[in-house]
């Protein structure tokens, strides 16, 4: 008798259990009212992600705007927007870092000192908090509110466009919370978590990060580990601003493990190319990936 | 059939998700409350599972049934280790076990549920690991990934499950 033959017992008996076990209260209509209570207050909520892709050739600047705010302590914002296509770094008032990807604008104060500092950020930003100067550090995108009270580095991503905000934490914790709902569960993001905040369903998920591509859009570097083709070509397509689509289905699922640091994005689609011989056609502004399924 | 169900759902049609949930769900709950130890844990696995698979549906090129179900298992299996995680802690095993080969199986004619509710009922570390390996075939290189272990004590783990599920079997079987 092998070792694999209780694996075998179980396995075979467990797939032949076609109903839920008798205790089971659940069915799948509690199910769906559960369901519908919890995701589907909303008929926006399921709009397609869509990449951004810039047609022309991006106007190369930078917008830095003073406002005076008439209020009683008069503090003083900045606002900076990268709308170039590069990423920029800029260092706040109190030498903090913080990167701004492509489309991204940010508001803070100009003294950062205090009880608490406000920040505000649309688009996807990654924060080098490794120095404290204000006591707590509060920064909003879109529904999300994120509290800084240790050092910590982190990304936010929060682009209008999309469902959900990501906060990915790379060291120290944040807190994240949602904005409309101060009652309710605020999570504490560790090291290597990610938090979602869902822009409708005020909805905040936590769990261990596993997409090792969040800091691309400022490392170029991509890191594919058994990666779908369909996934590579909407991160390859989002950080080199051109159109990577898959022609077939076939070649969807085929999976892709590699690695690249700041390589030219033809490169990278001609090791892809080698590795799964595929076929590239460049259509216009398109590149095109087609070829023979990878499956059995 | 289903890739035109799929397609409706792609577009956002409540009715077509409706159906779409009817048809997996149950499917869906059996696989998670296999993970986890209450119903209202893996009722809400299950939905946010739902909502990632419907979410994340534009991004699936549907080929044939299996691998939908294939790839909408692991995303609920993902939802399920997230909370698992959260309350387990999975730590490594640095003694030597060997793979001790496992003899007198009573394959008895017990009732399906019965083998379902004695992996149900191991411990959490060795139930995760035995339900990922044995039943859905991750290997354990990816298993110390998920949970972040070693994959020396992925398969401790397993040994060790191994070892305690045939005595329950023999047991059951007397």
């Amino acid at each position: 008798m092998e070792n694999n033959n209780i694996d075998k017992i179980f396995k075979d008996k467990v797939e032949s259990l076609n109903r839920l076990p008798r205790e089971v209260k659940w069915n799948k209509k509690i199910g769906w009212e559960n369901y519908s209570k919890t995701f589907l207050n909303d008929k926006h909520m399921l709009k397609k992600r869509t990449v951004y892709v810039s047609s022309a050739a991006a106007i190369i600047l930078i917008l830095i705007t003073i406002i005076l705010f008439n209020t009683h302590n008069s503090t003083q914002y900045i606002i900076v927007e990268n709308t170039t296509n590069k990423t920029k770094k800029i260092t706040l008032p109190d030498d903090n870092g913080v990167w701004l990807n492509k489309n991204t604008k940010i508001t803070y104060p100009s003294k950062i000192k205090g009880k608490e500092c406000n920040i505000k950020i649309e688009g996807e930003a990654y924060f080098e908090i490794n120095k404290k100067s204000c006591e707590t550090y509060i920064i909003s995108a879109q529904n999300a509110l994120i509290t800084v009270q240790d050092k910590s580095n982190f990304n936010i991503r929060a682009y209008t466009k999309e469902v959900n905000v990501d906060i990915t934490v790379k060291t120290g914790i944040v807190k994240v919370g949602e904005k409309n709902n101060k009652e309710g569960l605020a999570l504490l993001i560790k090291k290597d978590h990610y938090c979602s905040v869902h822009k409708s369903a005020k909805l905040v998920f936590s769990a261990v990060n596993q997409n090792e591509n969040y800091l691309t859009w400022k490392t170029g570097k991509f890191v594919f580990n058994n990666t779908p083709v369909i996934t590579i070509t909407e991160l390859l397509s989002e950080y080199y601003g051109k159109q990577v689509i898959v022609e077939n289905e076939d070649i969807a699922y085929c999976l892709v493990t590699n690695s690249f640091y700041n390589i030219p994005l033809e490169e990278i689609l001609n090791e892809i190319k080698n590795q799964l011989k595929l076929e590239i056609k460049n259509a216009g502004n398109k590149i095109i990936l087609s070829g023979k399924s990878c499956y059995y | 059939m289903t890739k035109k169900l799929l397609n409706r759902v792609k577009r956002g049609n409540r009715k077509a998700q409706k159906e779409f949930y009817d048809k997996y769900s149950v499917r869906m709950f059996k696989l998670v409350f296999r993970y986890v130890n209450n119903e209202a844990d893996a009722g809400s696995i299950v939905n946010y599972g739902f909502f990632k698979i419907f979410s994340n549906l534009d991004k699936f090129i549907y080929k044939e049934e299996r691998s939908l179900i294939v790839w909408m298992q692991k995303i609920i299996i993902n939802e399920a280790l997230g909370l698992l995680r959260q309350n387990t802690i999975f730590t490594d095993i640095s003694e030597h076990e060997k793979e001790s080969v496992i003899s007198n199986v009573n394959e008895n004619n017990l009732d399906l549920e019965t083998y379902y509710y004695i992996i149900k009922n191991l411990p959490d570390d060795y139930r995760t690991v035995f339900n990922l390996h044995a039943v859905e075939g991750y290997s354990h290189k990816e298993i110390s990934e998920k949970l972040d272990i070693k994959t020396s004590s992925s398969r401790v783990y397993l040994t060790r499950a191994r070892k305690l599920l045939q005595e329950k079997l023999n047991k059951n079987g007397e």
